[in-house]
């Protein structure tokens, strides 16, 4: 942050609403692991885990930043750079290895994705065997809710 | 190697504000492992994109958390402002800033006051609240809440400040800082505060790395990461570094809270001191298309909002991941090898905010 900008803003400066770059790589699940490693290999810390329900199937994705150090230059430490790792799967019988072996504290993103989105990870850390959360529907990103009087 | 004995910690236990379960493996006194679980209170709040559009959604940000509700939706609007491509006006953005610091305030007095009352430190509980109070009037005079505030929107905020209020909050805010000190100093220099506190529950530089810890917590151990240095808001334009301890133990994760309220009166001065004329809001039309995460710095570390939408009125996905989730694998392991006695302290040191966590 230079003395420029420490004196305040002027109109339509870039400072003003600084957006993030936020890189996106799909990747098979098959990957998924691999990848993993290499991100942690690479120094890059999880940030959060988030999976979304599409009209014919879902995605999960891996987000990931690398502490305050931007994508272009890894000596920039005022641009953070965050990149994310996404997986398609369907929506039903979904499954996916834990990334536990190299992100230990996965295990709550992991158990959410159990419960919420019906996706069953194999081999976490910590397993709550379905019971993070407890529901009126099971699973309730991917099923149906019941209609009144069903 | 002794017996072992399994003693269930909560959900409902006089340390805790809100509810979370912690199964303790002990070996006599000693805590070998802890199992916790959360979900007592999910709220399914991220499923409300199916019924409410992407403004009304601001309403449902603010109200995830009475601690950190305005930070909340803060980064929410920040997210759909960033996939829409909107401009907030350099007013709004200052004002975001002022709220933000004057809710930090607001929760790590809250956080130091349930630390005293924790350790039994009842007075020292009493001057804490006796502080926030003043805080949360000055919220309340200035947006008409004390604890959610509503007064963020996609595109701006709902309400300005005159110059000559900001000024005089920020003069007050300052005129409370001989008060913080009595307060810091005791939190920093009393004996039977640093009995309970000092090398209990240490968590290195690396474990705090590799658990992806946020916040205080994180900056306890050494790890000089903030997101306010990303610069959103008006943080690009107000002088300040990240609060760094390096001991890893509970006494150094109360410093960096009990230094960054100072730091937060310097911010709230210079936002104060630097806000420019003009409007606090414009008009945003079309939906949202596309995805962002977007990330701010509670009180108690990074918070990510992630919006995606399809172009039309509901979002297709929001999800926030609060900080206190990302520090729940850090308790667990600042947990072992802890004493049973050790453990209320040791809990509240992440600054535990369920109500974030559930969602």
């Amino acid at each position: 942050m230079g003395d420029d900008i420490k004196a305040g803003p002027k109109p339509g400066d870039p400072s003003l609403n600084p957006r993030e770059r936020q890189v996106l790589e799909e990747i098979p699940a098959a990957a998924l692991l691999e990848r993993v490693q290499q991100m942690r290999a690479e120094g890059w810390r999880l940030v959060h885990i988030a999976c979304t329900r599409l009209v014919a199937d879902q995605e999960v994705s891996y987000c990931f930043d690398r502490d305050g150090q931007s994508l272009e230059s890894p000596d920039a430490a005022t641009l953070h750079g965050m990149r994310t790792l996404r997986v398609r799967l369907p929506i039903h019988d979904a499954e996916l290895p834990s990334i536990s072996p190299f992100y230990w504290g996965a295990f709550l993103y992991e158990n959410e994705m159990h419960d919420l989105f019906g996706i069953t990870v194999k081999g976490m850390a910590l397993d709550f065997q379905g019971h993070l959360y407890t529901t009126m529907v099971p699973t309730p990103y991917v099923t149906k809710e019941p209609e009144h009087g069903e | 190697m002794g017996s072992r004995t399994v003693i269930p910690f909560g959900p409902q236990h006089p340390a805790l504000p809100e509810p979370i379960h912690l199964d303790l493996v002990l070996e006599d006194e000693k805590v070998v492992e802890a199992i916790p679980k959360i979900g007592f209170v999910h709220r399914g709040f991220e499923k409300l994109v199916e019924k409410m559009d992407f403004n009304e959604l601001v309403y449902v940000a603010d109200r995830i958390c009475g601690i950190c509700a305005f930070i909340h939706s803060m980064a929410y609007c920040q997210a759909v402002e960033a996939v829409m491509n909107v401009e907030v006006p350099p007013r709004a953005v200052f004002l975001r800033t002022v709220w933000s610091e004057l809710a930090r305030l607001s929760s790590h007095l809250l956080w130091l006051g349930f630390m005293a009352d924790v350790m039994g430190f009842e007075s020292l509980f009493m001057q804490s609240f006796r502080l926030r109070e003043k805080i949360v009037d000055m919220l309340e005079e200035m947006t008409g809440g004390r604890i959610i505030l509503g007064v963020c929107r996609v595109g701006g905020v709902r309400r300005d400040v005159a110059n000559d209020t900001l000024a005089g909050i920020a003069g007050r805010v300052k005129d409370l800082v001989r008060d913080m000190r009595r307060l810091a100093d005791v939190f920093l220099q009393d004996d039977s505060v640093k009995h309970r506190l000092v090398d209990v529950g240490v968590l290195t530089r690396e474990q705090a790395a590799d658990l992806g810890c946020v916040g205080p917590v994180m900056r306890a151990s050494g790890i000089s990461r903030d997101t306010r240095t990303l610069g959103y808001a008006a943080y690009g334009f107000v002088d300040f570094s990240p609060v760094v301890e390096t001991s890893g133990d509970s006494y150094a994760r109360c410093a960096v809270r009990v230094r960054e309220l100072f730091q937060s009166v310097g911010i709230i001065e210079q936002a104060a001191s630097k806000i420019p004329a003009g409007e606090v809001s414009v008009k945003v039309s079309g939906y949202p298309e596309g995805e962002y995460h977007s990330r701010c710095e509670q009180p108690r570390g990074e918070v990510v909002h992630y919006v995606k939408g399809d172009g039309t009125r509901y979002l297709q996905r929001y999800r926030v991941r609060t900080p206190t989730f990302a520090n729940i694998p850090a308790l667990v392991k600042m947990l072992q090898g802890c004493e049973l006695a050790d453990v209320p302290v040791l809990v509240l040191t992440i600054d535990p905010c369920i109500s974030c966590t559930e969602r």
